[in-house]
């Protein structure tokens, strides 16, 4: 039994139902990425969306943080519907996204300085969070002097520390050599196994995750015909 | 059945399609233009002054279409000299020596300081016309070839290893690398300058068909001195006519020149650039796909073609026998010493001619009126920032909106103020107001769009992968501005405030002073004591003043901007 059947009990964290989402292209077509998707998160999960560059995964991803609108189609976040950026969804970008003018320390103290919180619970919570991906040190560093690997991890802890109940994760090794790539991806599945991450929800008993992701592909995803690779 | 082959498949068969038409039209249109307004230069300055500007609306066609033929020549002279200028400086390290500093200067120079050189061209061609439109196009000229020689000399030094490298390995010879490799790397960002330096040219050009420098006046039938009419005869309305036809010339250049330029350029582009989508232009689509014109670009490539062939194969520079070291370093300080030695002759001179006719106590009096003027630059460039950088930013973040807007604003940028100026001033005298306060926003009026465009852009190049990492942090507000957008747009505004603090130097010579019919207004400033010496006549006032004004503009670019943007390269650009 794992640790899905458990997970049955609690209520869906996010539900996507017959989501559709369309962009309008240059010259006037409609070029359709999402139709009639359905996707269900519950707490304890991980969830691992597969498919071909320009199926629509990012675009998917990007409706359940709220950082777009679908065309047609409902997500909800916690029972109520996802309008704009929601507080609790945190994302780790595939080029990793820091602001370059930023160091390490700030990049990651700015999701907890937009939630007002006082600086001593700031700077307690980053520090923390920039020693719970191993960056010890590095906090007054700038992103450019830092390698590819550090820079994801400072996207992961930038994630983290504001205690999301879903962290969405978009190809985040893709831009990362193959070792690099495998070493963080067993960091974080090491720090998931332990419990370590300030994940809401997670159940203590989740070994049986270690290793490995309840896969789903979504069956609705479409593919879009003669939309070669990006 | 029959099979359609493609059209570039098909070769040499030159039919004309549509867009032939267009092309047709214009560039007949173009010719006969530019035959018709070349007549105009070769007349004598009697029949010149036998006909007066007349006010009637009637002429002013006639009128911009001259003022657009002195801004193409004088685009076209830039361009030779960016070409010949700056490409030496790029090859040889001691030319660099001398030219660059040079250039540095010949920039901080106040352009309208050049119009002492009115006198020297009319004597050129005693009693013609030619001479005193040499003297205005030069005028024009010196408003844009420095920035974009400076342009070419950067992008020859900034060419990239492999691409150099590349180059060298296929034996590309010298005329043929510049073709093929230095012209096309440099396009993008000469082409940029080039629409910078045509938005300032126009402030220019109206202002230098009417100078007068002592008892030496020139009126060139043209826009600008439509306006100096218009003023004289404190007439608001013909300056409402003389705007309406600046806007008309000047949306002409926007179609067939500006817009087709920035199209091009995007494809010119070594990286993609997260920025702005690129721009439609109906002229370049026309250009592209008319045969004629395509036809034209094949002469034109052939003939550039005849110089193209493979260098013979050279040793290696690194391989050099020992003696040629010395030699080298001997020649050097040879070339120094020349430089210096000319340079401090220069200086002594011109420093003699001055001190001979003027007072020390004056010269103490023009560094304050250096310091007024500085005053007024750096307030006004603020309050612009302050009300720009938002509106900006608003604006380049919203990517639909910045594509509609960023045109408007290189338009704004373009229309020479100077046409306005004569409504404010006219509200001025009527109202009563201190000049001293209220000529000194006319300084900022043309220049505060460079700021504005600037920074539009900075935000449009902030990456949809940042904009989506903040939204996603829930980052608003004063927060947002602070860690996110401001720095973001840093150095683009940096770019932006030293062309616009460097415009208003320049506007100040004609914002400082300001006619309206008799009424002569003077606002305290180093602007207005250039501009009352230069229409006075008196060259060692006018020497002193601009030599104030270069070494005030030199300072400050040494030590307020440049050590600015260097900060802001490092700190804040996207790597």
């Amino acid at each position: 039994m794992n640790a899905n059947a458990l997970a049955l009990n609690l209520a869906p964290l996010l539900d996507a139902r017959g989501v559709c989402k369309s962009f309008r292209k240059p010259d006037g077509d409609e070029h359709v990425v999402l139709e009639n998707v359905n996707l269900t998160l519950r707490p304890g999960e991980i969830v691992g969306l597969l498919g071909r560059s320009g199926s629509g995964k990012s675009t998917l991803l990007r409706l359940i943080a709220g950082l777009d609108a679908p065309s047609s189609g409902v997500v909800d976040y916690r029972g109520a519907p996802v309008a704009g950026p929601a507080q609790g969804i945190a994302m780790v970008f595939q080029s990793f996204a820091l602001f370059p003018w930023l160091t390490v320390l700030e990049n990651v103290q700015l999701g907890l300085e937009a939630l007002r919180l006082p600086e001593a619970e700031i700077r307690k919570r980053s520090l923390q969070a920039i020693d719970l991906i191993g960056l010890d040190g590095f906090e007054s560093a700038y992103p450019r002097e830092l390698s590819g690997g550090m820079r994801q991890r400072v996207g992961f802890a930038r994630a983290l520390v504001v205690h999301p109940s879903i962290l969405l994760m978009d190809e985040p090794f893709s831009a990362l050599d193959v070792l690099t790539a495998e070493t963080l991806r067993n960091d974080f599945l090491d720090l998931w196994g332990e419990g370590q991450l300030p994940i809401r929800c997670a159940p203590r008993h989740s070994q049986h995750l270690r290793g490995g992701a309840d896969v789903r592909s979504p069956p609705h995803l479409l593919d879009p015909s003669g939309a070669g690779g990006e | 059945m029959r099979l359609e082959l493609p059209i570039s498949v098909l070769k040499n068969r030159y039919v004309p399609g549509r867009w032939d038409v267009i092309a047709f039209v214009l560039v007949f249109a173009f010719f006969a233009y530019l035959g018709g307004a070349a007549h105009g230069l070769t007349g004598s300055l009697a029949h010149l002054e036998a006909q007066p500007i007349s006010l009637n609306p009637r002429y002013l066609p006639g009128y911009a279409a001259q003022t657009a033929l002195r801004m193409l020549l004088a685009m076209v002279a830039s361009l030779v000299f960016t070409f010949t200028y700056a490409t030496l400086a790029a090859k040889s390290r001691r030319a660099a020596s001398v030219l660059v500093p040079l250039l540095d200067v010949l920039q901080s120079v106040p352009i309208l300081g050049f119009s002492i050189t009115i006198v020297f061209f009319l004597s050129l061609t005693p009693g013609r016309v030619a001479g005193a439109e040499l003297a205005a196009i030069f005028l024009v000229f010196t408003s844009q070839a420095w920035n974009m020689a400076f342009s070419f000399y950067h992008s020859l030094r900034s060419i990239p290893e492999e691409l150099d490298e590349a180059a060298r390995a296929f034996h590309l010879g010298p005329w043929m690398r510049f073709w093929r490799l230095e012209v096309p790397f440099a396009m993008p960002s000469l082409i940029w300058n080039m629409m910078m330096s045509m938005s300032g040219g126009w402030f220019f050009v109206v202002a230098a068909e009417a100078i007068s420098v002592g008892h030496t006046t020139v009126t060139l039938p043209g826009v600008g001195s439509y306006i100096a009419r218009a003023i004289q005869a404190r007439s608001l309305t013909a300056i409402g006519w003389a705007i309406a036809a600046m806007f008309v010339v000047i949306l002409i250049y926007d179609q067939i020149l500006f817009r087709p330029l920035t199209a091009s350029a995007d494809w010119f582009r070594l990286e993609q650039e997260s920025g702005l989508t690129p721009t439609r232009s109906w002229a370049l689509t026309m250009m592209r796909r008319s045969r004629l014109l395509l036809l034209g670009r094949r002469m034109f490539g052939s003939v550039i073609g005849l110089g193209f062939n493979r260098a013979p194969v050279r040793k290696p520079k690194g391989v050099r026998a020992s003696g040629s070291a010395a030699t080298g370093l001997l020649i050097d300080m040879v070339w120094y010493a020349a430089v210096v030695a000319v340079g401090a002759l220069a200086a002594w001179r011109i420093g003699l001619f001055v001190l001979n006719h003027i007072p020390l106590t004056e010269v103490g009096h023009v560094v304050g009126l250096g310091f007024l003027t500085l005053l007024r630059v750096a307030v006004l460039i603020a309050l612009a920032s302050l009300v720009w950088v938002p509106i900006g930013v608003y604006i380049g973040i919203r990517p639909r909106l910045a594509r509609t807007v960023q045109p408007i604003a290189q338009f704004l940028a373009a229309f020479p103020v100077n046409l306005l100026f004569p409504i404010v001033v006219s509200a001025i005298v009527m109202l009563k107001l201190d000049p001293n306060i209220w000529l000194s926003p006319l300084m900022v009026l043309g220049t505060q769009w460079y700021i504005l465009f600037n920074v539009i852009v900075g935000a449009s190049s902030i990456s949809v992968d940042l904009k989506y990492a903040g939204a996603n942090l829930r980052v608003r507000g004063w927060l947002w501005w602070r860690r996110i957008a401001l720095p973001a747009v840093f150095p683009f505004y940096v770019t932006g405030a030293i062309t616009a603090s460097g415009g208003s130097w320049n506007a100040s010579i004609v914002a400082e002073v300001a006619d309206w019919g008799s009424k002569h207004l003077t606002a305290v400033g180093l602007g207005a004591y250039i501009a009352d010496a230069t229409s006075a006549g008196d060259f060692p006032r006018t020497v002193l003043g601009i030599a104030v004004m270069a070494l005030f503009v030199v300072a400050l670019n040494r030590v307020f901007w440049r050590p600015l943007y260097a900060r802001a390269e490092r700190k804040f650009r996207v790597a």
